[in-house]
């Protein structure tokens, strides 16, 4: 167990590293050059020495190999330097102010995916063969059928504009204002739950018809058992293995929804500032939100597998 | 949602609202009343019912009063006074913003700087309600020659960390201008200083190398900024101005708040306790934020809502056209060498139908120059109607080129992603393509279009644009052999256009100058290194409560920097 | 439920796949379909907009791009069924237009992430480690890997076009297929006939393309109809943050994204490619569904 951890976990340090090179590699490659984003971008008209002095103040006037190596030496210390444009450092920014934001619609999200989702598909399960598990598998499918980006919008337009019951786009933090809070990230919430709650339904729905299906079962319906103990005890636990996969993928997956999430409700999270520093050009900025979201995506994967231990002792994750 | 009907009327009634607008913007053009000025009157009709928004609504012109008519010593220091109804003191701006301003002084970011920089930051001189030139920190000045300026600073003035502003100061200021290692934007046009000096603690003396008509307007822009000679401070983190307010906290790209500054040195203001800026660089949820009340003032709203926010009793619009569209061309990349394609692309676009689509009728199409048509000073009435929708004229031009068969010319079209740049790029490249020229779009992710604009790779580009300053010496910036804007990045030099600009920028007769900067734009006009489309809508709304707000004249959507005049009437 | 009902091994049910081993497979899913209500309705659609898509100019109103000024923002009528956009052009001579990006978009990308991932997959499974240890986390590489960074890499480098979202969208999917070819090549490697093949001395190519891949098409199908429905939505999304194809191309994505400015003046223009897009996803994922039950009874519903 413990060596297959180890092996697990430097799997994904190799990865990560990997994946950080490749975008450190395409970020320096990428036409766009921070020097003029820094001297004012659009509107503004810097000269070549300008824009030449900015770039050696940043170093970015190094061959693109020297600036890796640069850059390795300073992560290997957790040092991820601090942003070009504002001099902030990268490392608060990114982990102790957007991150935890980013997290205040995932985490929600992710249990009210699961919260209704999984009763849900239980529901399916129980009510098929009536007409109530077409219409639930129907409003499922619905349910991750339609943008993301058509569900904020329109969410925004009937709640904030016409109903003026919740803000369109504002972020509230939670230890100011814990109900401005909840106003605030309602819709956000809603919208980044409504793709993965219809995945966790269906996939739940059909792990619980499977076992509802096999010996174990039947043999209990047969002793004459009650219903609701045999769905809890066994059918749950056991047909909670695809499920947890799902919600696992689901939740790693979060980072892409919540980039367009956070662009229509303005919600300064990760999501916001990469789009931001990819706009502007500002390398460490990127560089460190691709390592947290490919870390994080890594150790989330891991975490699913462990689970799966949990959940089924029959299996051993270190088999092979 | 509406229902079908109300939405149909709610289209006619927009449509007919546009076409009687610009018929009377037609007349008016012919009356030389100002263009902006009677959009404000059909926008006043348009059911504002509050009335003391309307005196406000008066500062929409474009363009500016000629500033060199002004002379500091008795120009009126700026006040609200126009404004009806007794400011109140207190309250929060909470104001959706587009773009963001970064904290370093003496660099110009975007537009939505100003709203920063200058409300932490003066300037020495700056620009009352009506748009003309007025003291800021400079008290007053005298000019004893065409080469000569002396500025009288204002004494009592003080820092926001407590040291009081003197002459040692402005000097530091402008040291720091040209100092190459603080990258500010304007260090161009302040090498034209030849040298300055503090004469006592509250004078500066300023002598130039040779007359630049232009240099007041300079000093009022919003990279011109006075910074305090003893701070040592972080300037990339912290603001130390002697502005209105005092900048509390900041969090890049997201907010920051500014707080009142007590020791403001305008008695009695600034009214506001807080303005708290937020970053919405989306449109619609700029738009969203300001009607569910997440904000109480939103920038840069888009045309199409114009006319609903103006229409709604709850919020109040102020608009102008300040800022206009053109497209750059590469004049020495084929196949736009020959003067006579870009004269024809001109004449095959339909401004008229651009200003009708992108911009819901708004706007005013560029038939002559970069210089606004209500500028009541530099516009060439001669030129009027140079450019016009001649699709024959355009395939004739093009045949004279050797393009008998119009699809042979091919190019791709340039553009941001912008919708104030991508909607009408649509729209003219399929104008340019229905009378056959082979063309093509291309939106450019920002980052690649600042890179490709200032080296000059590419054939045309579609731009937007405000006049840092109404004097007409602003094209230098454009077509003069060094102008940083165009000129520079594709190697665009033209000996008459060098020799008008040079002859136009050391002469101060205003009659003298209007003939040189005809003749400049007559061979602009003959040279046509842009495309010009059109001066668009550019508009602030904010909630009905809000006073006080002017659209200054020449200032335009740069207007919130005066957030000192800006009150929050609470009976309202 | 549909297909047959017995407890058939997933082994006899996935070979049905293979039309050479059954003549009369082929009638067999003729059948299915046509006796299956959301096979009706789903593939159904999804050929209607196939056939409209490649009968756009006869079915439509002039060219997708072309703009009316003075006609903007019309409610549907007779001259246009949809109504207008903000340009004036004709939201439903757009769309049909739409279609044709939106299939050759999702149809060409999970092709390429079939073709590319399902190769990689079986390539794993088969020779074991380190192979798969190098693939798989390759696979794991691009999960993890901003998509839209990618997006961005592409298009600031190539420009926006159809060929480029292909690109980006075909890369992005490679770990789906990838990642079930893998978990099923496994499953049956140690099945006899692969046994067989090895025995004989058959090469790698010839034991995964004649061994391995009949017999795990199954999944792969069900992944291919379930990926296209994601496709459309990816490609909407990367078009609603400007890193779609050009304006001048009609994507339903776009479409939101230009309209959705306009929603003041008229939903039309966003309402209509929402529909269209959701039902089209819908429908790919109904058919997914169906394809599932039909072909692998493991995972029936």
């Amino acid at each position: 167990m413990i060596a297959y951890l180890l092996r697990r976990l430097v799997h994904t340090a190799i990865l990560s590293f990997i994946i950080v090179t490749v975008v450190f590699m395409m970020i320096h490659l990428l036409p766009g050059d921070p020097a003029t984003m820094i001297l004012g971008g659009e509107d503004a008209q810097p000269t070549q020495e300008d824009i030449d002095r900015v770039k050696t103040e940043l170093g970015l006037d190094q061959p693109v190999y020297r600036q890796y190596v640069t850059w390795l030496g300073k992560i290997s210390r957790l040092d991820f330097g601090v942003s070009f444009r504002n001099n902030e450092p990268v490392a608060s920014t990114v982990l102790l102010k957007r991150l935890p934001r980013s997290l205040m619609l995932g985490i929600p999200a992710t249990l009210l995916a699961i919260a209704i989702g999984v009763p849900l598909g239980i529901l399916g399960a129980r009510l098929r063969r009536t007409m109530w598990d077409p219409i639930i598998s129907a409003v499922a499918l619905l349910g991750f059928s339609v943008p993301t980006f058509v569900i904020g919008t329109l969410l925004i337009l009937l709640f904030a504009v016409r109903l003026g019951w919740l803000p369109a786009g504002s972020f509230v933090h939670p230890l100011d204002d814990m109900n401005g809070f909840l106003k605030a990230a309602a819709l956000p919430i809603v919208s980044l739950a409504l793709s993965p709650l219809a995945v966790i339904m269906r996939m739940t729905r059909s792990s619980v018809l499977e076992e509802l299906g096999s010996d174990y079962v039947r043999t209990a319906r047969a002793k004459g058992l009650a219903e609701a103990p045999v769905i809890v005890r066994h059918v749950m636990r056991n047909s909670m293995l695809p499920v947890i996969t799902v919600m696992g993928l689901q939740f790693g997956g979060l980072f892409a929804g919540s980039v367009i999430i956070e662009f229509i409700f303005n919600w300064p999270g990760m999501g916001r500032l990469f789009l931001t520093a990819i706009g502007q050009r500002d390398y460490p900025v990127i560089q460190a939100v691709v390592l947290v979201v490919a870390l994080s995506f890594v150790l989330i994967n891991l975490l699913t597998d462990l689970s799966y231990a949990f959940f089924d002792p029959r299996i051993r994750v270190d088999r092979n | 949602m509406n229902t079908i009907s109300e939405l149909q009327q709610r289209i006619q009634r927009l449509s007919d609202e546009q076409l009687s607008r610009r018929t009377l913007m037609r007349r008016a053009g012919l009356l030389g009343i100002s263009v902006a000025g009677v959009t404000t009157l059909l926008t006043a009709c348009g059911g504002d019912d509050d009335p003391t928004a309307a005196p406000a609504a008066t500062g929409t012109t474009a363009g500016a009063p000629d500033p060199t008519a002004t002379t500091g010593a008795d120009a009126p220091t700026a006040t609200v006074e126009q404004v009806a109804g007794e400011p109140k003191p207190g309250g929060t701006l909470r104001y959706g913003s587009r773009g963001f301003g970064l904290i370093p002084p003496q660099i110009d970011h975007t537009i939505s700087t100003t709203l920063l920089q200058l409300n932490v930051y003066d300037t020495l001189i700056s620009y009352d309600p009506e748009g003309f030139l007025a003291p800021a920190l400079a008290e007053s000045w005298e000019t004893p020659d065409e080469l000569s300026y002396v500025f009288h600073i204002r004494e009592g003035v003080t820092f926001h960390d407590g040291a009081p502003l003197t002459a040692a100061d402005v000097v530091f200021s402008f040291d720091r201008i040209l100092d190459e290692e603080t990258g500010a934007t304007r260090r161009p046009e302040f090498a034209r200083m030849a040298s300055y000096e503090a004469t006592d603690d509250f004078t500066v003396a300023v002598t130039m190398q040779e007359p630049y008509a232009t240099f007041l307007s300079v000093l009022a822009n919003r990279a011109a900024t006075i910074v305090s000679s003893a701070f040592q401070g972080d300037y990339d983190r912290e603001m130390n101005g002697t502005g209105p307010f005092t900048l509390e906290s900041f969090e890049p790209d997201v907010q920051y708040v500014l707080v009142k500054n007590p020791d403001y040195w305008q008695p009695g203001m600034p009214y506001l306790d807080r303005v708290e800026v937020l970053a919405i660089p989306d449109d619609s949820a700029r738009i969203a934020a300001l009607r569910s009340g997440d904000v109480n003032f939103a920038e840069y709203i888009p045309s199409q809502f114009v006319a609903e926010l103006d229409a709604d009793p709850n919020f109040t619009v102020f608009s102008g056209y300040d800022i206009y569209n053109y497209i750059r061309i590469n004049v020495n990349r084929e196949p736009m060498t020959d003067p006579l394609v870009r004269q024809a692309l001109n004449y095959a676009i339909d401004r008229e139908v651009v200003i009708d689509l992108a911009f819901v009728g708004l706007g005013v199409p560029m038939t002559v120059g970069l210089i606004p048509p209500n500028d009541p000073v530099w516009y060439s009435q001669e030129l009027d109607g140079h450019w016009s929708y001649d699709p024959d004229k355009a395939l004739e031009l093009l045949a004279e080129a050797g393009y008998d068969d119009p699809s042979e010319l091919s190019f791709t079209l340039e553009s941001s992603s912008e919708p104030n740049h991508l909607d009408s790029a649509q729209i003219i490249v399929e104008q340019w393509r229905a009378i056959g020229i082979s063309a093509e779009l291309q939106p450019l992710e920002s980052a690649v279009r600042v890179d490709k604009r200032f080296s000059g790779d590419y054939t045309i580009m579609f731009d937007g644009a405000a006049n840092p300053w109404t004097d007409p010496d602003f094209y230098s910036l454009y077509i003069s052999s060094e102008g940083p804007v165009y000129a520079v990045g594709i190697g665009f030099s033209d000996d008459e256009i060098d020799r008008l600009l040079e002859e136009g920028r050391s002469v101060a007769d205003v009659a003298a100058r209007q003939a040189i900067y005809l003749e400049l734009e007559r061979r602009l006009l003959e040279v046509t290194p842009f495309v010009f489309i059109n001066f668009r809508p550019q508009a602030e709304a904010c909630a009905a409560n809000v006073k006080g707000y002017v659209r200054v004249p020449g200032v335009g959507s740069a207007s919130p920097q005066f957030m000192e005049w800006l009150w929050i009437d609470d009976e309202a | 439920m549909v297909g047959s009902t017995n407890a058939m091994e997933p082994e006899s049910s996935l070979q049905a796949v293979s039309a050479k081993q059954r003549p009369n497979a082929f009638l067999d899913w003729v059948r299915w379909a046509t006796r299956t209500p959301r096979v009706i309705a789903s593939g159904g659609f999804i050929l209607l907009l196939a056939l409209a898509a490649l009968a756009a100019p006869l079915i439509t109103i002039g060219e997708p791009a072309q703009i009316r000024s003075g006609e903007q923002h019309r409610p549907p009528s007779l001259e246009f069924p949809l109504g207008t956009d903000e340009f004036g052009r004709d939201i439903y001579t757009r769309l049909i237009y739409g279609a044709r990006i939106t299939l050759i978009v999702s149809i060409v990308s999970v092709a390429i992430a079939a073709i590319v991932g399902t190769t990689l997959g079986m390539l794993s499974a088969h020779f074991g480690s380190p192979v798969d240890t190098i693939l798989m986390r390759f696979a794991d590489g691009i999960l993890a890997f901003p998509g839209i960074l990618l997006a961005l890499f592409i298009i600031a480098f190539l420009g926006t076009s159809v060929v480029n979202i292909i690109l980006v969208i075909g890369f992005l999917y490679i770990p789906r297929f990838q990642r079930v070819a893998y978990a099923t090549t496994l499953s049956i490697q140690e099945n006899d006939y692969i046994e067989a093949y090895r025995a004989i001395g058959a090469r790698t190519g010839r034991i995964l393309a004649r061994g391995v891949l009949p017999n795990i098409l199954a999944p792969i199908i069900v992944q291919i109809s379930l990926a296209m429905g994601t496709a459309i939505l990816l490609e909407a999304g990367l078009s609603f943050l400007g890193l779609g194809p050009p304006p001048s191309v009609p994507s339903w994505g776009r479409t939101i994204q230009q309209s959705s400015r306009f929603m003041n003046l008229s939903a039309y223009g966003v309402i209509w490619p929402a529909v269209i897009i959701s039902a089209t996803v819908l429908a790919f994922n109904i058919l997914g569904d169906a394809l599932r039950d039909r072909l692998d009874p493991r995972l029936r519903t």
